[in-house]
């Protein structure tokens, strides 16, 4: 029973970090086309963020990392991508690679490459039924799927959703009709950016911080872009889960090696049968039946 | 079928200016040990390592556009292979022999995966980093056999040994690679596979395969390069493998120019050598401007510091757009011949004509039984049905012109033909093989050749290039029509710079070269003048005449149709509505209201 | 209000519309008619800055147009459906047609009354529309969005007849409160009897341009241009 609760409050914390990660991710891919092989990076970046500025009080500081990491990214779209799109995806992933790379050392240059640690804000630990839980991770893990769930209201509910979500369906017709493409793909990209920021600095303090540390997290947030069918908005927080419920399940039972080896050859197995991704959407219950000969005024 | 003959061809593969690079490099390579001191020796001992390994990369994307960001994982392995060998007391040879086999495997698997068809563009990045990542874990907690993080020990047999040895392996390497691969059909087929995939696979070749072969190939060369680097280095550590490493060498080729044998080398020796000295001063601030370095040059400078050099010095331009594969058949004609019949297996109607050009081609009861067969073929996208049974016969020889008002499904039932797209239900017949699921390369190598609404031509090669590489692709040997005979000479553009009647024409010549018998074209006089389609019109004309092919052209200039037709089909949402000859369709009152809408 | 002059656009090297001088006036139907890939489309859509303009200007209300700015445009109040009808698929049909309001303007036809569908459907997302249902929405939504000028490309692709009649009818009204509504044909049936001007195209230049009262007298010239044969 204990293993049990406490293996589902694992997944739990790991879905929350997830899901933050493959949603930013999943809004880039989806919107700009752009695989962000840096998306790694951004969570490092917001972690060492954590790091420098460790005088001011932690929320605030979260807050101040969080627009930074906006910043980053307006930045990084302007300057790097903003002219890189019509050379096609492999210029666009190159360059985010190289915007990887310059991260990871420029904080090797910095901070050097000793792990560096961030003090919670939050100590003690929260009994749940039976299993001692640190409250930290319970916070952060919430937080973070309420900044999820905003950002899925944002989208689905909101007028400035409404036309970030249109530009995705179509971004000739979103422009015909007056929304401004060059603003919502840098808006996009800077909140994709955010989000990666806010998830690294959230998960600061578990992480022995190292400019290598954000390099790992690629995999998995792809992973679950990928299961979600790339391009959909809410799908990678569904891959999220998918990925927080294996790796949790395969790193329980087995090495981190063998259980690396196992996800790795999952995604093998996932691309060559749905190469476009898993489709989880609900079965379309009206499908149009194929009128015979009514349309177009067919001929008589 | 396509048998590589690199002996007979020698002559043709190595230019002067080859041999001369050969032997320059081979001196020059011989002679550095007696005039550096050892440690820069060294370092240019590491270079050339690093340089195959770079090379090794060029060959997936430089030549192919085949991405891949954890390419380390491959040098890794073959590093580990030489070290585990040693260590174990092995020979090294058994080392880096399992190691090539591993890598061959690792790399087919994630080839035929990530490179199919249908996977996204993003999925070869993404599997090439998790690999990566995967073998740089495995490397670190694979203790018994890894050394864990500590990595493993690989002694030198000392600087110029070391040296020598080295050099040999990269030289041997290179040059059997260049020889066998880039200067062979592969090369070719690399070349045209990433410049226009479309029309490649309409000359019927596989680029998935293509593409998978010089993934393997380039994981390969990687893995000898990271053999060969094994005692260079010193310690094997599972950063050898690792995402670091990857960046490296992506970096390298990066700056030193993709597509090019001595750009791989040169930025894999200024990065590395830069490194050691800088290094030194400016510490991991040296990796961040490398960083920034590479922005740079994928922003700005595409060719790398080789695309810059020959920006300014000026190169043939024949020679820097084929990035030095060479455009030829490597099959004798007998070859083709051969091919042909046995992929067309049902005989061809070839010869015949070739024999009796006069022969009354317009009456359809001396012709073979049909080319072409359509048995009720629809095709729905998603719940929108836009072909609605659609069954056609079409004799070998004949000219059909498809018409019909927008949306009636021309195109889509071209695309259909063509294996661009997957039929819902029916059956397509080519001659008398069943093709209804067979891909878009199957059916061009039984013969069809497809021009397409927006010219589909290799825009980044001259004419000559282009209709050189429908020639060594060929379906079987023709005698080119004069008129689209004109592109074979014309090296001094790139296509792209063509007018678009000329594009349109260098698209039909080379289809024509490539030797096809039966031709699908889309609009093939959309945006010419009404001289250049009427011109159009004779080609074609004289096309069918004298070769004898069977052309499937849907058009909507009347006066175009009306001059080549022997047979007219409308279709009208997505079926077809009268099936005759021009006179019989103009009279019909339904194609009257299908025009102009019966509303 | 729109003044193309001389103007010669395609798509890169590409030249589809050819020397087209033209002027379009508010509270003015207009239909475009040609057979298929004589231009109308192309010359529809570089007007709304989605093709390359190779040679000529054009120019809103005596001002250039910003090149390549689509949004610029539809901010005056100029809205163009394109000939995929460019419905958003994975949104309802209820905001396919929010994205279409602009704020300050009201049109002076009731969209709703002149399509049911748009009530009835409008929690549906558009993607499973049927071709004609999806051409209502494409309507409609150019219809709320074009104070100024409403561009309608293969207007009655995939309506029914009825339908195609009463929108002709709601654009005649919108017109007559000062917008130009410009409409593609292929067949000359709708433009004789909806338009007020005829215009012909064939390979990229305009070969007729009347008003329809004239056209009504004399068909031959119109309809050597669009049959078959």
């Amino acid at each position: 029973m204990e293993s049990l609760v406490s293996l589902l409050l694992s997944i739990f914390t790991l879905f929350g970090f997830y899901s933050l990660l493959a949603f930013g991710l999943g809004i880039i891919f989806g919107q700009l086309g752009v695989v962000n092989v840096a998306h790694g990076e951004f969570v490092m970046v917001g972690a060492f963020l954590m790091y420098a500025m460790a005088g001011i009080p932690f929320w605030p500081r979260l807050l101040v990392v969080v627009l930074l990491g906006l910043a980053l990214g307006v930045i990084t779209e302007r300057l790097v991508l903003s002219r890189l799109y019509a050379r096609g995806f492999l210029a666009t992933l190159l360059a985010m690679w190289g915007v990887g790379i310059v991260l990871r050392q420029g904080a090797d240059a910095v901070f050097g490459s000793t792990p560096a640690s961030v003090a919670a804000p939050i100590s003690g630990t929260l009994d749940v039924l039976g299993v001692q839980y640190p409250l930290y991770r319970l916070v952060i893990t919430v937080i973070a799927l309420a900044v999820v769930g905003c950002g899925l209201l944002l989208l689905y509910r909101s007028n400035l959703g409404m036309r970030i979500r249109a530009t995705v369906d179509n971004r000739t017709m979103a422009s015909l009709l007056g929304i401004p493409p060059t603003l919502i793909i840098t808006g996009t990209f800077a909140t994709g950016t955010g989000f990666a920021v806010l998830a690294g600095a959230l998960q600061s303090p578990m992480l022995g911080v190292t400019p290598g540390v954000g390099v790992s997290f690629l995999a998995p947030a792809f992973f679950a872009v990928l299961i979600g069918r790339p391009g959909s908005l809410s799908g990678p927080i569904f891959g999220a889960l998918v990925v927080a419920i294996l790796s949790t399940l395969l790193r329980t039972y087995l090495n981190e090696t063998v259980a690396q080896l196992i996800l790795f050859a999952l995604l093998i197995i996932l691309i060559a049968v749905r190469p476009n991704g898993l489709s989880w959407r609900k079965p379309q219950w009206k499908i149009a039946p194929a009128v015979p000969a009514t349309r177009n005024g067919a001929p008589a | 079928m396509r048998f590589l003959k690199p002996v007979t061809n020698w002559r043709r593969r190595v230019e002067r200016r080859h041999a001369i690079a050969l032997v320059s490099a081979v001196l020059v390579l011989a002679v550095v040990p007696f005039l550096l001191p050892a440690y820069p020796l060294a370092l240019l001992t590491l270079a050339l390592a690093y340089g195959l390994f770079a090379f090794g990369l060029d060959l997936g994307w430089g030549r192919a556009g085949v991405i891949s960001i954890g390419h380390a994982a491959f040098f890794g392995i073959g590093a580990y292979g030489a070290a585990i060998a040693v260590n174990t007391g092995m020979p090294i040879a058994i080392g880096v022999a399992a190691a090539l086999a591993l890598s061959a495997l690792v790399a087919l698997g994630i080839g035929r995966v990530g490179l199919g068809g249908r996977a996204l563009a993003s999925t070869m990045a993404v599997l090439t980093l998790a690999l990566t990542l995967l073998a740089e874990q495995i490397a670190r907690s694979w203790l018994d056999v890894t050394n864990g993080s500590n990595g493993l020990f690989v002694p030198s047999p000392g600087v110029v040994d070391n040296y020598y040895r080295t050099a040999i392996v990269a030289l041997v390497v290179v040059t059997a690679v260049w020889y066998v691969a880039l200067r062979g059909p592969l090369g070719r087929r690399l070349l045209a596979v990433r410049v226009n995939e479309q029309r490649t696979e309409h000359l019927g070749v596989d680029p998935h395969r293509t593409k998978t072969k010089v993934f393997v190939l380039s994981a390969l060369v990687a893995t000898v390069a990271g053999s060969a680097a094994a005692p260079v280095i010193g310690l094997v550590s599972p950063a050898t493998a690792g995402i670091v490493m990857s960046t490296q060498v992506l970096v390298w080729l990066a700056v030193g120019g993709r597509g090019t044998i001595i750009g791989a080398f040169l930025g894999a020796g200024i990065v590395t050598i830069g490194q050691e000295y800088l290094g030194e001063a400016i510490g991991s601030w040296y990796l961040l401007v490398m960083g920034v370095a590479f922005i740079l040059v994928v922003r700005f400078a595409p060719g790398g510091l080789v695309g810059l050099a020959t920006k300014l010095r000026s190169s043939p331009l024949a020679r820097s757009a084929a990035q030095d594969a060479l455009i030829v058949s490597d099959r004798t004609d007998a070859d083709i011949a051969s091919g042909r019949s046995a992929a067309a297996a049902g005989g061809s109607n070839f010869d015949r004509f070739r024999q009796d050009e006069e022969m009354s081609i317009r009456n359809p009861i001396d012709l073979d039984p049909a080319a072409l067969s359509l048995q009720d073929v629809t095709k729905s996208f998603g719940a929108v049905p836009v072909v609605r049974g659609v069954t056609l016969n079409i004799p070998a020889g004949q000219i059909v012109c498809l018409i019909g008002p927008n949306g009636a499904g021309k195109t889509t039932l071209l695309n259909l033909v063509a294996g661009d797209l997957p039929v819902s239900s029916g059956q397509i017949r080519i001659r008398d093989r069943e093709v209804t699921s067979s891909s878009a390369h199957e059916r061009a190598s039984l013969g069809l050749g497809r021009l397409f609404q927006i010219p589909s031509i290799y825009q980044e090669l001259t004419p000559a290039q282009n209709m050189a590489m429908a020639r060594a692709e060929a379906f079987q040997l023709v005698d080119l029509p004069e008129e689209l005979e004109r592109f074979a000479n014309n090296s001094d553009v790139l296509t792209q710079d063509l007018p678009l009647a000329d594009q349109r024409a260098l698209e039909l010549a080379m289809s024509i070269a490539w030797g096809p018998e039966i031709v699908l074209l889309d609009e093939p006089a959309a945006g010419l003048s009404h001289e250049d389609s009427v011109r159009l019109a004779q080609t074609l004309r004289i096309v069918n005449r004298q070769l004898g092919c069977t052309l499937v052209i849907v058009e909507h200039d009347m006066d175009i149709v009306r001059q080549l037709a022997d047979r007219v089909v409308v279709l009208a949402d997505g079926m077809v509505l009268v099936d005759g000859d021009m006179d019989e369709v103009s009279a019909h009152a339904d194609v009257r209201n299908a025009y102009l809408g019966a509303v | 209000m729109l003044e193309l002059t001389k103007l010669s656009a395609g798509y890169n090297k590409t030249r589809v519309v050819d020397d087209v001088s033209l002027t379009i006036h508010r509270g003015e139907v207009t239909a475009l008619l040609g057979r298929n890939g004589v231009g109308k489309t192309t010359l529809l859509r570089t007007i709304f800055g989605l093709c390359q303009i190779h040679a000529g200007s054009i120019s809103v209300d005596g001002n250039p147009l910003p090149v390549g700015k689509p949004e610029a445009l539809a901010r005056r109040g100029m809205t163009y459906m394109p000939d995929d009808r460019g419905v958003f698929p994975s949104m309802t049909v209820r905001e396919n047609l929010q994205l279409a309001r602009r704020r300050g303007y009201e049109p002076p036809v009731d969209v709703y009354s002149l399509f049911p569908l748009l009530t009835e459907r409008a929690n549906q997302p558009a993607g499973q529309l049927s071709g004609g249902q999806k051409q209502q929405v494409g309507i409609a939504r150019a219809i709320l969005a074009g104070e100024k000028m409403i561009a309608i490309d293969e207007f009655s692709q995939g309506l029914q007849p009825s339908l195609a009649h009463a929108a002709l009818q709601t654009l005649r009204a919108v017109a007559a409160t000062g917008t130009a509504v410009v409409f593609v044909e292929q067949g000359p049936a709708l433009p004789l009897e909806y338009a007020d001007r005829v215009i012909a195209m064939l390979k990229g230049r305009i070969v007729l341009d009347e008003t329809t009262s004239a056209l009504r007298e004399q068909q031959g010239p119109l309809m050597d241009l669009l049959v078959v044969g």
